[in-house]
């Protein structure tokens, strides 16, 4: 069995049913080790013998962070016996110096791992680029690897793991076991979300038994998930595909390269939305809280907004593990300070932390892919979050003098339509054949803007016709009410589960049959490969 | 007094009744969606659906496939210059398992001399799922019909017609008039190696050669020219599996003979040819399905007048291109 994308009739229709019985007819003691047993098997089902990856990690955190309790143990011990302040501090900074290099030795090791495999072959790439570039003769050869699956998602898991344990916001784990299951756990895989100890291992390793409430709420969510993909994300796959391989032979003129980046947009969330449904509703039918990785992100009124309700997990990584430890590192502390003396207190933190949303998006754009275009795809965001927060006490001066209220529904519309456009426009670099493409569509978007292709019709030659397009518009809308509910605190599966069974079981019964009938599957239709599964 | 039941007991059973309900659903509508529903222009992909308008036991010659065989067989043509009726049966980026399913579908309706198998879909990579939703497929026809409903009249639902689906008029030809050269010109350099097929993919193909067989009609592999899908050892592959199970096979990126100018006769930079590089493809297959092949010569055949009409809606279709020549 090979699993390409957790909305296939293989994972839902054969492996989650089935460890769903196993577990629900297995005594409790041993309900965890099902969920193991599933996890490595699911992973050997996709990656084979690249599991030995997955394994060293575990073993190596699972190691480090046993060693760190130790170190910390040592040091408390000896804190104990301490005679005076001095040497408490002392014992504190050699212990801390100790704990930093075993710390840093677990990071090596799992990133380590993440670099050599996913980055290495593009470093090489670009040193016979440099090569060339200089007239030498010289070329290494490039290094191929395989990468297991979610290779990118577990490293960070493992990462924050240790550096969490470090930072004696959890403590080690003596069962293996648990380490294991956190970071295996085979809904999370593939996509993530990516998970922290503290709020997913204790709960997996629980063994619950199966809670009717969970089983129904996860089983809701993944159609919904599924209506999504298959629905929306793979219907638009025909169109996005079609203008973004063919915008320089078929010379398409600005307005229809627009139109690619927005609906990418849409495919792009709806896909990786979806399948985070998936993903979360999975845990859910176990009684697992996976954290959620989506909060309506459309709805933002910046760009800082929107990284913070789009692959949430992905974006508090970065922050808890890259933005804090710089901005708190002690060079950035003394530049602030100075910088405060010298720029004033609105712009005194800036430098800071431009220096540490560099790092932040360089890193960000490397994660999504080993590319010149995904470092361009960060740098365009880092530029974009820089510049706003470097304009931000003008553009506040400048609104109050023209009497325009930031929290006024216009003001507020026009900040999510210009922050929409701007991720399009991101998005659409991210998808792009590579740098060159990227620019070459984008002087398209501002040296050839015309709506012509769009109202002339021609856009209905790329793959999709009328009834296409009004089953696109009802989906969205659905979609759309369900965000509009969500942003307003309510809870669109609670509002329908409150509802008499005459009227709940149709509206579960239409989603079923919409999604049937409705879905772009079969014959002539090519679903996208999962998205967010490459990294 | 009756004893209640444990309120646990029953939202689990409810929780079963939606599911047996939603499977009722899934039949029901397999009930609307099914092959005998009618009127189907407007299935995403119409072509392979196309052949089952046709009156029964007409076809002489069926070619199945993915994208490569839509693109590069007009039997239109074919039928204008060697007067054999042929059907192309393919849709893009078809997978092998379909493919064997089309097979099966279509000799339960037809009794060609020969069925042509692309090879081009060989090589496509399969996931678990493609056997599971052919499975899927034959038990609820909703999963493959379901794309009807842009065109669904439930007042003609089970009504007796034969005319139940879209006569498609090119046969499953699909005419595309871009020209967007290929640089590739030297893809078939000669080597000893093989590209493998892909795991499992080897039985659908047995499947196929087992079901021509048993209907008595002979299987031959064709490749269509393509300098972005084949190479040589993709050649040597299918060589190999022809001699292994007895079946013909020619590959058309060897026969120079055709004439393509990949400079002019492709319309995605070599991944397919376009209507001028399958007129002339077209051309060379139909001569050797005819040296090769005893078919009768139809075009005087009163039961195949339609066919002579074919032309006009051809000429239609392919007006644009001429202007291009």
């Amino acid at each position: 069995m090979k699993f390409t994308s957790y909305i296939s009739i293989a994972y839902l229709a054969i492996f989650l049913p089935a460890v769903i019985l196993l577990y629900t007819i297995l005594p409790k003691k041993v309900r965890p080790f099902v969920l193991l047993a599933a996890s490595f098997t699911f992973f050997w089902f996709i990656s084979e013998w690249l599991i030995c990856y997955i394994l060293i990690s575990i073993v190596s955190i699972y190691l480090i962070a046993l060693w760190l309790n130790k170190l910390k143990d040592k040091r408390n011990a000896l804190v104990k016996e301490a005679e005076n302040k001095e040497q408490k501090k002392a014992i504190k900074k050699k212990s801390g110096r100790n704990q930093l290099l075993v710390l840093l030795l677990g990071v090596l090791i799992n990133i380590g791992i993440l670099a050599v495999i996913k980055y290495s072959p593009f470093f090489f790439v670009n040193v016979n680029l440099f090569l060339k570039l200089i007239h030498s003769s010289a070329r290494v050869s490039v290094p191929a690897f395989a990468a297991p699956i979610g290779l990118s998602f577990y490293s960070l898991q493992a990462v924050s793991y240790i550096h969490d344990v470090y930072k004696e916001k959890i403590k080690a784990d003596k069962n293996i076991g648990r380490v294991a299951l956190f970071m295996s756990f085979f809904p999370v895989i593939m996509e993530g979300p990516i998970c922290r100890y503290a709020d997913t291992a204790e709960k997996l390793w629980s063994g619950e038994r199966l809670h009717y409430r969970n089983v129904t709420f996860g089983a809701q969510r993944i159609a919904f998930g599924i209506l999504k993909k298959i629905v929306i994300a793979d219907r638009l796959n025909i169109i996005v595909t079609t203008i973004f391989k063919d915008h320089e032979a078929f010379n398409y003129d600005g307005g229809l390269i627009l139109l690619g980046a927005i609906l990418y947009t849409i495919e792009l969330y709806t896909e990786f939305s979806g399948t985070i449904d998936v993903v979360i509703g999975s845990g859910e039918m176990f009684g697992v809280t996976i954290p959620e990785n989506f909060r309506q992100p459309f709805f933002a009124k910046s760009i800082s907004e929107f990284w913070q309700r789009w692959h949430i997990t992905l974006g508090t990584w970065f922050r808890d593990y890259i933005f804090y430890p710089v901005t708190m590192s002690k060079p950035m502390k003394k530049m602030t300070k100075n910088c405060r003396k010298k720029l004033g207190r609105d712009y005194g933190p800036l430098p800071a932390s431009i220096i540490a949303f560099f790092c932040v998006w360089l890193c960000n754009g490397l994660w999504h892919g080993a590319g010149w275009e995904y470092i361009f795809f960060g740098m365009y965001h880092f530029a974009l979050i820089s510049l706003g927060s470097l304009i931000l006490p003008l553009s506040n001066k400048l609104l109050a003098k023209l009497h325009i209220d930031r929290h006024k529904l216009p003001y507020k519309i026009f900040t999510i339509l210009r922050t929409a456009l701007l991720v399009c426009i991101g998005e659409m670099i991210f998808n792009s054949r590579g740098l060159h493409d990227a620019l070459g569509m984008l002087k398209t978007l501002f040296t050839r803007f015309t709506f012509k292709s769009i109202f002339d019709g021609s856009v209905l030659s790329l793959g999709l016709d009328g009834h296409d397009i009004i089953i696109l518009c009802v989906t969205l809308a659905i979609v759309l009410t369900v965000g509009i509910l969500k942003e307003r605190g309510k809870d669109p599966r609670e509002l329908i589960a409150s509802t008499p069974i005459f009227v709940r079981w149709p509206i579960y019964m239409l989603l079923v049959v919409y999604t049937v009938v409705f879905g772009a599957y079969g014959a002539g239709y090519i679903p996208i490969d999962p998205i967010y599964a490459n990294f | 007094m009756q004893k209640k039941m444990n309120p646990t007991l029953k939202k689990w059973l409810l929780g079963i009744a939606f599911v047996m309900a939603a499977v009722a659903m899934v039949v029901l509508l397999s009930v609307f969606f099914n092959e005998k529903t009618p009127d189907t222009d407007a299935l995403k992909d119409v072509k392979p659906y196309g052949l089952l308008a046709e009156p029964d036991d007409t076809i002489d010659v069926l070619i199945f496939g993915d994208s490569e065989a839509f693109s590069t067989f007009s039997p239109v043509q074919m039928w204008e210059e060697y007067g054999f009726s042929s059907y192309v049966v393919s849709s893009a980026s078809q997978y092998i398992s379909l493919t064997d399913s089309f097979v099966k579908q279509s000799l339960a309706h037809q009794k060609p001399k020969v069925v042509f198998l692309e090879t081009n879909a060989m090589f496509r990579k399969m996931t678990a799922d493609k056997p599971l939703e052919s499975t899927l497929e034959r038990i609820f026809p909703v999963f493959q019909y379901h794309n009807l409903w842009k065109n669904f009249d439930p007042a003609n639902v089970n009504e007796n017609e034969d005319d139940y689906f879209w006569n498609n008029a090119l046969k499953g030809f699909k005419y595309i008039s871009i020209v967007n050269p290929s640089k590739k010109k030297d893809y078939m350099k000669a080597t000893g190696k093989r590209k493998p097929l892909p795991a499992s993919n080897e039985s659908y193909v047995e499947s196929i050669i087992n079901t021509c067989k048993k209907h008595g009609v002979e299987p031959v592999f064709v490749s269509a020219p393509s300098t972005v899908n084949w190479n040589y050892a993709k050649h040597n592959t299918v060589t190999d599996l022809a001699k292994k199970y007895g079946v013909k096979y020619i590959d058309l990126n060897l026969e120079n003979a055709i004439g393509l100018d990949w400079s002019k006769d492709t319309c995605d930079r070599g991944d397919h040819v376009n209507y001028f590089g399958a007129t002339k493809t077209t051309a060379y297959f139909g001569n050797y399905i005819k040296n090769n092949f005893e078919l009768a010569d139809r075009r005087n055949d009163p039961a195949y007048s339609e066919w002579n009409t074919l032309h006009e809606k051809y000429a239609e279709v392919t007006a644009g291109s001429k202007s291009k020549i």
